[in-house]
């Protein structure tokens, strides 16, 4: 009642917006899932598969599509959690219900953070802010890159403005809780790692911001910031570590942070900068649209869109009459605004596109904003809104007849809605029937799933046909002709690796795998493909028989791809049937001479295949298995066909104090894939008591191994702290709570 | 008087020089490379639109210089990324096969510039005439480029790598430098302080006045690049010349920033008229232009004590 009783009118209004905007998907958007790509979003159909096979692993396995494998991935576990809570609300779709709280919170928190620089609540200034707030979250630059693409990054709508308002209110209240629900949004809702370009960029242009507050509040400025990076880095210790650990120790795979700082990837970003930069130009940033044809289809809305830079130039005309504080808040959002125009289309000439390759090739990790168009919309978008909310502020000021003032407004706000109303409404969606599905498969998928999971460990799985961008299809249960259309969903449903295409073969050390398999293909060289199945492991080949729209298959197929994988292809890889599923999949071994094991024995490193020796094991997890070696004499290899690391650890009779070998320790890079260690009985003898392994009467040995990944502790280690770190963090805040601090002005 | 003669002469000369240098130096082609360009007629089937899954262009030249080692042509990309691929094949005038033919993807093409086909170099390539094709490989509507109306179409380069340069080529280098039409368009700008100080130095008036009218001529340079007449836009150094000339003006004079505000507005709203009338190129121009006051008034304003810094506690 208490809480009821301060909501004043235009509190209400504000919520009442934040609610309806929160129910927009859930009432316009339908009741289907929006799903494929490349990150899958399938998150919100299995969320609990997700945690319990997909982001804690860190193993070879663990990127959706790819075996490019070894980098944590566990960034996307704190917002996979909450779409998991939120799952158990029935009746609703979690999807939808996230991207509402996304739309809804996005707009609470941006006026809250306009809040910030616009005192006093006079009730034109509300309406700007609301304006303003509205003109944010259906940014032509947020409909048409965070929301089309929708993947993990469009909850930073939500959580930057979030974040940094309670990062500035814990300044000007300097107050220490305030301050720790910065971090903790950020790293809870912000999937960090996974949605970095985005919120750098959005740091960048937003730097101003910092450095007046940093003038302003020099010491307390740096102690806060201090404290945010501190916690921030604590409650993404779970992937820091590992990242950092593999970074550092070269343990043979290309970390994230190896690949997107190498020479290589420089060279190729400034290629495309060089090729992008022009995509867009300073027409599009001025008349608020994001269409390249923006000459060829300019319109009477474009016309009017232009509107806003208009408003905030106006404000420059008048801004020696302002009152200082609102002349630097100008001037602060302004300079957010041109940092924005560059970054977003460096197309004022050759000099802005030299800058921008400069950057690149100067400052580490420079090249994710490679498509700067992309990596630059949200953070435009941010700050057009932030830098016209405070020049309609200083126009406003000046006119006395408020009722123009209520007109002009309405007429903004007509036009940011107009301008979002097939982003509102959905419509003009051709892609819907490939990207939407009720979440349920059809009964012949779950079979396959079924029985997948009942092959033993070990083996992995290929689609038949493969195809480039390396994506699985299946059709939904409920709506025919609608489809899931993006990366394999079996490794997240089962924790089975299937390669689905071209994309999917390249490796750290080979990454053109997918190119020579299909120039193998062409050339009919199919037993150079059986041979890399072989050395990838690849026991079973599942032939997806789904009849895909013509559409969908230009998509997969460019060229002869399809044509190449005809009868001759399959007879010549494919072995005996296994079962077949409803006449849609076809679950097939592959060729008995291309079977293959997890381990081998061999005598040595240049043995060819057909002399290599099966090794039992069994999987005890993704990073641990128990080896058996039966009668093995003097010196031999142990090799284990998933991709290299130098990160496993080799110890005896399952016990950790029997190391055998210590990471770094295993063989260089075998067969330009695989890991191996030489087993020595002579060593091993001499190295351990007799209670460690079993002799026999030929003079030879028996010994139990088994095989842990050490990065893969590093992500529990990190685990911990990173949860303790939440829960004082969430302790600290009760406390808070029930100590009755007065938070005000929320 | 005679000193002052002296010193305006020096003046000019190292101006005329300095022009000269920025001109060879800034220029993205190297001195050891010569270019010829070649207009539409050049093409044997030039058509103004978008070259489709297995169409062809074709094109012949014949070579001015040995050494023959790139076909640039100046594509059309539409203002997107299309995803084709083109085949381009060369070889001379009435020979069996090509003698180099490669594959390339047309995302890296740059809108209305030259994309540079390289080619192993030939020699004993002068007088002899070649023929070219450029082969689209899965171009569709809305999907592929075209070759751009802009001239000239194609250029075609001719490597000197020894690193000894003759007299008569560097002669050959400088006559082919100022035929070259981007060239000039390209010195034009480095020329503009030797122009201002002729003009200046031979206007008999006050230190003010000179002044005031080298404000106007920074418009004016302003202005010829917003009409496309000349690329003032490309030059970083001269943009940053322009502007923090315009911030020293503005100071010295007391010039309120609100001046500035007011001509990015007449831009801003001059702008979609522009593009309705098809004036596209000029509507960007003025567009870009108008940003960049904009950045200028910011300086202008932030650098101003009373306004920016009034409250900051140092």
């Amino acid at each position: 009642m208490r809480i009821l009783r301060k909501i004043n009118k235009n509190s209400a209004l504000i919520l009442i917006i934040t609610l309806v905007l929160i129910l927009i998907p859930q009432l316009l958007w339908g009741k289907l899932f929006i799903v494929g790509g490349d990150d899958s979003r399938l998150y919100y159909i299995f969320p609990k598969q997700f945690l319990d096979n997909f982001v804690f692993k860190i193993s070879s396995d663990n990127i959706l599509g790819t075996i490019a494998g070894y980098s944590p991935r566990s960034f996307l576990a704190p917002v996979i959690y909450i779409i998991f809570l939120l799952k158990q609300i029935p009746f609703l779709n979690v999807q939808l219900l996230m991207y509402g709280l996304n739309l809804g919170l996005g707009f609470l928190f941006f006026y809250l953070f306009l809040g910030i620089w616009i005192k006093n609540n006079e009730n034109y200034k509300i309406y700007i802010k609301i304006v303003s707030s509205f003109f944010y979250i259906f940014s032509t630059y947020l409909i048409n890159t965070l929301y089309v693409n929708q993947l993990l990054a469009v909850y930073l709508v939500f959580t930057i403005p979030c974040s940094l308002y309670f990062f500035l209110k814990a300044l000007e209240r300097k107050n220490i809780f305030l301050l720790l629900l910065s971090p903790l949004v950020f790293s809870i809702f912000g999937s960090t790692f996974n949605t970095l370009p985005w919120s750098a960029a959005a740091f960048i242009v937003l730097s101003p911001v910092f450095l007046y507050k940093f003038w302003e509040q020099k010491k307390i400025f740096i102690l806060y910031l201090l404290i945010f990076s501190f916690v921030t880095i604590l409650l993404n210790f779970h992937w820091i570590l590992p990242l950092f650990y593999s970074y550092f120790n070269k343990t043979g795979s290309v970390s994230a942070l190896e690949y997107y700082s190498s020479e290589q990837f420089k060279t190729s970003s400034g290629n495309l900068i060089k090729g992008v930069s022009g995509i867009f130009s300073q027409l599009n940033t001025v008349f608020n649209e994001r269409d390249t044809t923006i000459i060829k289809d300019f319109s009477v809305l474009i016309f009017l869109k232009e509107i806003f830079i208009l408003v905030i130039v106006s404000a420059g005309i008048s801004i020696r009459k302002t009152e200082v504080v609102l002349r630097k808040y100008y001037l602060i959002s302004l300079s957010c605004l041109l940092l924005a125009f560059f970054f977003f289309s460096p197309s004022f000439g050759n000099w802005s596109v030299n800058i921008f390759i400069f950057l690149n090739e100067k400052i580490p990790f420079f090249s994710m904003f490679r498509n700067m168009y992309d990596k630059f919309s949200f953070a435009l978008a941010f700050s057009y809104a932030f830098a016209f909310a405070i020049s309609a502020v200083i126009i406003v000021e000046r006119i006395r007849n408020k009722r123009y003032v209520q007109m002009f407004l309405t007429l903004l706000l007509i036009i940011i809605f107009v301008n979002a109303h097939s982003f509102i409404f959905q419509v003009d969606n051709n892609t819907k029937t490939f990207n939407t599905i009720s979440g349920i498969f059809r009964k012949e998928f779950y079979d396959l799933v079924e029985y997948t999971q009942s092959i033993n460990p070990g083996s992995r799985f290929a689609w038949m046909p493969l195809n480039y961008p390396s994506y699985a299809y299946m059709e939904d249960a409920k709506n025919k002709g609608h489809f899931y259309f993006g990366t394999s969903p079996l490794s997240i449903i089962t924790g089975k690796v299937d390669y689905t295409g071209y994309l999917s073969f390249g490796t750290g050390f080979d990454p053109d795998l997918g190119g020579k398999i299909f120039k193998a293909i062409e050339g009919k060289e199919y037993s150079y493909v059986g041979k890399t199945f072989q050395k990838l492991n690849i026991n079973y080949i599942i032939d997806n028989k789904e009849k895909l729209p013509n559409e969908a298959k230009n998509f997969l197929y460019s060229g002869n791809m399809l044509q190449i994988q005809d009868k001759d292809f399959r007879n010549a890889i494919l072995g005996k049937e296994i079962k077949n599923f409803g006449n849609t999949y076809t679950l097939y071994e592959i060729k008995p001479t291309f079977k293959s094991n997890l381990f081998y024995l061999t005598d040595s490193r240049d043995s060819s295949y057909d002399k290599y020796k099966y090794v039992k094991f069994t999987q005890k997890s993704n990073s641990e298995y128990s080896i058996v070696l039966e009668h093995i004499k003097g010196k031999q290899l142990l090799i284990f066909q998933d991709l290299y690391n130098k990160g496993w650890i080799l110890y005896l009779n399952g016990s950790k104090n029997n190391i055998l070998y210590q990471k770094d320790k295993n063989i260089s890079l075998h067969e330009n894939f695989a890991n191996g260690w030489f087993i020595n009985t002579n060593e091993i003898r001499k190295q351990f008591d007799k209670g460690f392994y079993t002799e026999n009467t030929d003079g030879s040995i028996n010994v139990n191994l088994t095989l842990d990944l050490y990065p893969q502790k590093l992500v529990y280690i990190g685990m911990t702290i990173s949860i303790i770190t939440l829960l004082v963090i969430a302790l600290l805040e009760i406390y808070y709570l029930f100590k009755n601090i007065k938070i005000n002005n929320l | 008087m005679y000193f002052k003669k002296k010193l305006r002469l020096i003046l000019i000369i190292f101006l005329f020089i300095v022009g000269v240098l920025l001109s060879l130096f800034t220029y993205s082609e190297k001195f050891s490379i010569l270019s010829f360009s070649y207009n539409r007629n050049n093409f044997i089937n030039f058509q103004n639109k978008e070259l489709l899954k297995g169409e062809k262009l074709e094109g012949k030249f014949d070579a001015k210089e040995n050494n023959l080692g790139i076909v640039a042509v100046r594509f059309n990309t539409y203002g997107r990324i299309n995803k084709d691929s083109v085949v381009f094949r060369i070889k001379q005038k009435n020979a069996d096969s090509w003698y180099y033919q490669n594959k390339y993807k047309t995302d890296q093409f740059q809108p209305d510039d030259f994309f540079p086909f390289g080619l192993p170099v030939i020699n004993n390539s002068k007088g002899k005439i070649y023929q070219f094709e450029i082969e689209s490989i899965s171009g569709k509507s809305g999907d592929a480029i075209a070759v751009s109306i802009t001239e000239p179409i194609f250029l075609t380069k001719y490597q000197f790598s020894n690193g000894k340069y003759s007299i008569i080529y560097v002669l050959k280098k400088i006559i082919n430098s100022f035929t070259n039409i981007d060239f000039i368009s390209h010195s034009i700008i480095y020329f503009l302080p030797l122009s201002f100080f002729v003009l200046l130095s031979f206007l008999n008036l006050k230190f003010i006045s000179k002044l005031y009218i080298l404000l106007f001529l920074n418009f004016l340079v302003i202005i010829l690049d917003i009409l496309a007449i000349i690329n003032a836009h490309d030059s970083g150094a001269l943009i940053f010349l322009i502007l923090g000339f315009l911030v020293i003006q503005f100071k010295y004079y007391k010039i309120n920033s609100n001046v500035l505000f007011f001509i990015v507005l007449l831009f801003f709203l001059l702008s979609p008229f522009l593009l309705l009338l098809n004036n596209a190129i000029i509507a960007e121009r003025l567009v870009k232009w108008a940003i960049l006051f904009l950045l200028t008034a910011l300086v202008i304003e932030v650098s101003n004590p009373n306004a920016f810094f009034a409250r900051f506690k140092f």
